[in-house]
């Protein structure tokens, strides 16, 4: 717990730290904290939302009425807190800035956002940086225990696609998936992964270094393209499996038919809620046509958090229906 | 007084003035070691600006490996400072690291002059910029480090002309 507080302090500089260290907060269940410019400092556990207090510890937040106690960030906070994560070298995240986020120890990454200017040919940097949203990385090991008998076949993991809505948990369970293939189970060896982190999500990367366990046979390339990173790995990685995360552009389909022609294996995320929803994207399609992908899992998050998982195959058939995903961590 | 007398007090007045010389010459050529290295420093800075664009911290870090001391000592423990986790900004880490250089008295006040100036420096939104910065300061330090080496050289004529009259005197004496 204390470890946890230690991480969601060091986001802030020491001149604003004083109402968090008095706020008395499940630091290990904070899962995100919206800072809005002029606005009370947000921050989401466990489907509810708490605000910090001037003085005193944080409440939940239900009404308006007590507002004026709350925590609020002027402009010169929020460029304080910006030079604060940044080092006092804003200069060198100048990439993040374009991109829109930033990753931190830890894998956590902090959304930035604001007023854009242009620099370029329509590359767009955040000038006014007046929204964040930081989203703690929390991972969960085990959850794919249950489900990786569905995916692999010996040494070979098939083609696995994982759908959801945002927010269900598509990446944490990308991961888990990740690191128990490259580690290896019982009944089936560990295999080299490929993964291609194009913002940073799956393995939490800072500085070029997983802060997420993804495994002890993968290799991690995190920015650029997919079809770039897919190339990369291919060419001097010779992974049995490459994985990425949030497919959905015609690139990302022809990275994933050339993964293919070169014998990997490829898992992926998308966000899809059922069948249908899949078959409607159009620059994904050809992959579905030609029945890539061997297994799709759904993912469903209800309303008090729990997870299921239902597992489909490539011709539209349920293998398996839903189950919850907290009882694969058994 | 007698002839022998002022012979010797002309020799002893001349060692000590070529004493005096010399401890000022050795004092400038600390001043001007020191304005070498904080050059250095700055051009490393600036070189891992424009090709790495790495953030100040990993510089710091990487440049205590390369400059002598103390500055490979200094940058270390602000690099150490900036790593952990108090919250401070950099200019605060800095300073206090300057504070305690200056408490020590163990080098000139031209030196933290320029450290203090660098401080300044810090904390620009862009590289050029923050390039442009760092090199308007390093010119400054190039024409102090001129002046300081053209006043060496001056010196170190002085002192050459006083040791020679200095054994002249002796010679005269003792021959």
């Amino acid at each position: 717990m204390q470890d946890q507080k230690d991480v969601i302090l060091r986001f802030f500089p020491a001149s604003l730290r004083s109402p968090w260290e008095n706020s008395n907060l499940q630091w290990s269940e904070i899962e995100e904290i919206r800072i809005r410019v002029n606005q009370p400092v947000i921050i989401r556990s466990r489907n509810k939302e708490y605000a910090i207090r001037k003085n005193g510890p944080a409440v939940e937040m239900k009404t308006t009425k007590e507002m004026n106690t709350y925590v609020i960030y002027c402009e010169r906070e929020l460029e304080e807190i910006v030079r604060h994560l940044c080092r006092d070298s804003v200069y060198a995240y100048e990439e993040e800035r374009r991109q829109g986020f930033m990753t931190m120890p830890g894998g956590h990454r902090i959304g930035i956002t604001g007023e854009l200017t242009t620099v370029g040919n329509h590359i767009y940097i955040a000038k006014y940086i007046r929204y964040m949203n930081i989203r703690i990385a929390h991972e969960i090991k085990g959850i794919s225990n249950g489900i990786m008998n569905w995916l692999v076949d010996d040494t070979h993991i098939r083609n696995t696609l994982i759908a959801s809505a945002p927010g269900a948990g598509k990446t944490t369970l990308l991961r888990d998936i990740v690191r128990s293939f490259s580690d290896g189970g019982k009944e089936y060896r560990g295999g080299t992964v490929g993964v291609i982190d194009e913002r940073g999500e799956i393995a939490g990367a800072y500085r070029g270094i997983a802060s997420l366990d993804c495994g002890m046979r993968t290799d991690l390339i995190t920015g650029g393209e997919k079809a770039q990173g897919a190339r990369i790995l291919i060419r001097t990685f010779s992974p049995s499996v490459i994985a990425m995360d949030e497919i959905g552009t015609r690139a990302d389909a022809e990275a994933i038919f050339y993964a293919g022609i070169s014998g990997c294996s490829v898992l992926a995320t998308i966000h899809a809620g059922c069948w249908r929803d899949l078959e409607k994207k159009t620059e994904i399609s050809s992959l579905m046509k030609d029945q890539i992908f061997k297994r799709i899992l759904f993912l469903h998050m209800e309303n008090d958090g729990t997870r299921r998982v239902e597992i489909w195959n490539e011709e539209g058939i349920c293998l398996c229906g839903e189950k919850l995903l907290q009882e694969c961590l058994s | 007084m007698s002839l022998w007398g002022k012979i010797i007090a002309g020799m002893l007045v001349l060692t000590g003035a070529q004493g005096f010389g010399l401890a000022l010459r050795q004092e400038m050529k600390c001043i001007l070691y020191h304005l070498n290295e904080q050059k250095q420093m700055l051009f490393y800075i600036m070189r891992e600006i424009s090709f790495l664009h790495r953030p100040m911290q990993e510089i710091f870090l990487s440049l205590a490996d390369r400059l002598q001391k103390p500055y490979n000592v200094f940058l270390k423990d602000i690099a150490d400072n900036m790593d952990n986790g108090s919250g401070r900004t950099l200019q605060e880490i800095w300073d206090e690291e300057l504070d305690t250089i200056e408490k020590n008295r163990c080098y000139p006040k031209v030196i933290t002059r320029y450290l203090r100036r660098m401080k300044r420096c810090f904390c620009c939104e862009e590289d050029e910029m923050q390039k442009e910065a760092f090199a308007m300061l390093c010119e400054e330090l190039e024409e102090e480090r001129k002046k300081m080496q053209k006043s060496k050289d001056e010196k170190d004529r002085l002192i050459r002309t006083l040791s020679f009259l200095a054994g002249i005197l002796c010679i005269m004496i003792f021959v």
